[in-house]
């Protein structure tokens, strides 16, 4: 199932590649018009742009759902948490290494230092795998809503604050020679939460789409 | 009901789909029990086929889903042997019925639940579907067939069940 959901991420390309220079043509915009910015705005900004990139590339359910993939799936016995682990790990694949690679140079380029960037880095990582949980979670919760694409976007929103805020936190304290335990498990602690609600969450919205 | 097919005929919103997708148990039941004796393949209006797909990594895809083993041959059962490297997308509806069909030759499912299934072929298509229908209830198995045409009027063992909304 993993295999199958990296394959259909690598197969539409196009999706891909947009999403992937959206993010590096903003980054690049704001390097250019506002090369002032601190580390800490340029890290807030890299998220904010990070999390419009996963939206952007977003999910396949909905498409899923549409051609009877989704039902066929039910039918072989494939349970809905499988599914959405399968889904999150693929769009977490397929994205984490191009958006934390470019974050990183620009970072390093703007004379952030190696070791605030390590620490971005590391709660880059772990908050994306949060994002994409969410961003498969809400396209499964809301796969008989018309709307919802837009509606994701809404709902996402206070999910990932607290990931934000955690990850920009830890960043801030490695900028300033501090302690970024406490941040960093604060985002872990976050990330063990979604990765409880979410399936469960995903196999209530699977089985409310049987009705 | 080994042998047989049952053909559901009824107007538009009759329920003849939601009575096969609560056959495959994709509805819930409102009361009652539905039990089987084997495993049962479902095909509904829609074909189940992922677009940018070809026509072999989607039949392949279900015989890993569904554990059985993949032989190219089942690309000749409807024609398909040239068209194995498409896309599904790149092909017209009535072909992307006929690789949705082929997914009936995959598997040794006892009881095939089918939605409409000579929907977009040709009469080629059509009796090429009859044939392995007839193959099918002949080794055994069972259908139902939800159907408008008068297609399956000919068929031996069958019985014709009026759904009524």
């Amino acid at each position: 199932m993993i295999l199958y959901s990296l394959k259909a991420h690598l197969r539409s390309m196009t999706d891909l590649l947009v999403a992937l220079a959206f993010f590096v043509l903003s980054l690049s915009f704001f390097q250019v018009f506002f090369p002032g910015l601190g580390g800490l705005e340029k890290t807030g900004i890299i998220w904010m742009l990070a999390l419009f990139t996963v939206l952007i590339k977003g999910d396949t359910t909905a498409q899923e759902s549409a051609n009877g993939i989704l039902d066929q799936l039910r039918l072989a016995g494939v349970s809905p948490v499988h599914f959405m682990v399968a889904k999150t790990i693929s769009l977490w694949g397929v994205m984490v290494v191009p958006l934390t690679f470019v974050a990183a140079v620009t970072l390093v380029l703007s004379g952030i230092p190696v070791l605030a960037v390590g620490v971005f880095g590391l709660s880059f990582v772990l908050g994306l795998l949060g994002i994409c949980l969410l961003v498969v979670m809400f396209s499964i919760l809301t796969l008989s809503i018309p709307q919802a694409p837009f509606l994701l976007i809404i709902l996402i929103f206070p999910f990932v604050l607290p990931v934000l805020i955690f990850s920009l936190t830890a960043t801030e304290a490695a900028l300033l020679n501090q302690p970024v335990n406490a941040s960093l498990l604060f985002l872990g602690a976050e990330l063990c939460f979604l990765a409880v609600l979410c399936p469960i969450a995903s196999w209530a919205g699977m089985e409310i789409l049987k009705e | 009901m080994a042998g047989q097919a049952v053909i559901l005929k009824g107007t538009n919103g009759a329920g003849k789909t939601t009575l096969l997708k609560t056959l495959a148990g994709l509805h819930p039941l409102a009361a009652g029990k539905i039990t089987s004796a084997g495993r049962s393949i479902f095909i509904g209006h829609e074909n189940g086929l992922n677009p940018i797909f070809t026509v072999e990594e989607c039949l392949q895809f279900y015989a890993r889903l569904w554990g059985a083993r993949y032989c190219p041959e089942v690309l000749s059962v409807f024609g398909l042997a040239a068209y194995r490297y498409w896309p599904v997308v790149k092909l017209s509806q009535g072909f992307q019925r006929k690789v949705a069909l082929s997914r009936l030759s995959l598997g040794a499912e006892k009881l095939w639940l089918l939605d409409e299934p000579t929907a977009h072929l040709d009469t080629v298509g059509e009796s090429v579907f009859m044939k392995l229908l007839q193959s099918h209830l002949k080794d055994g198995g069972g259908a139902v067939i939800s159907a408008h045409k008068n297609l399956f009027d000919q068929l031996k063992n069958s019985q014709t069940v009026q759904v009524a909304a």
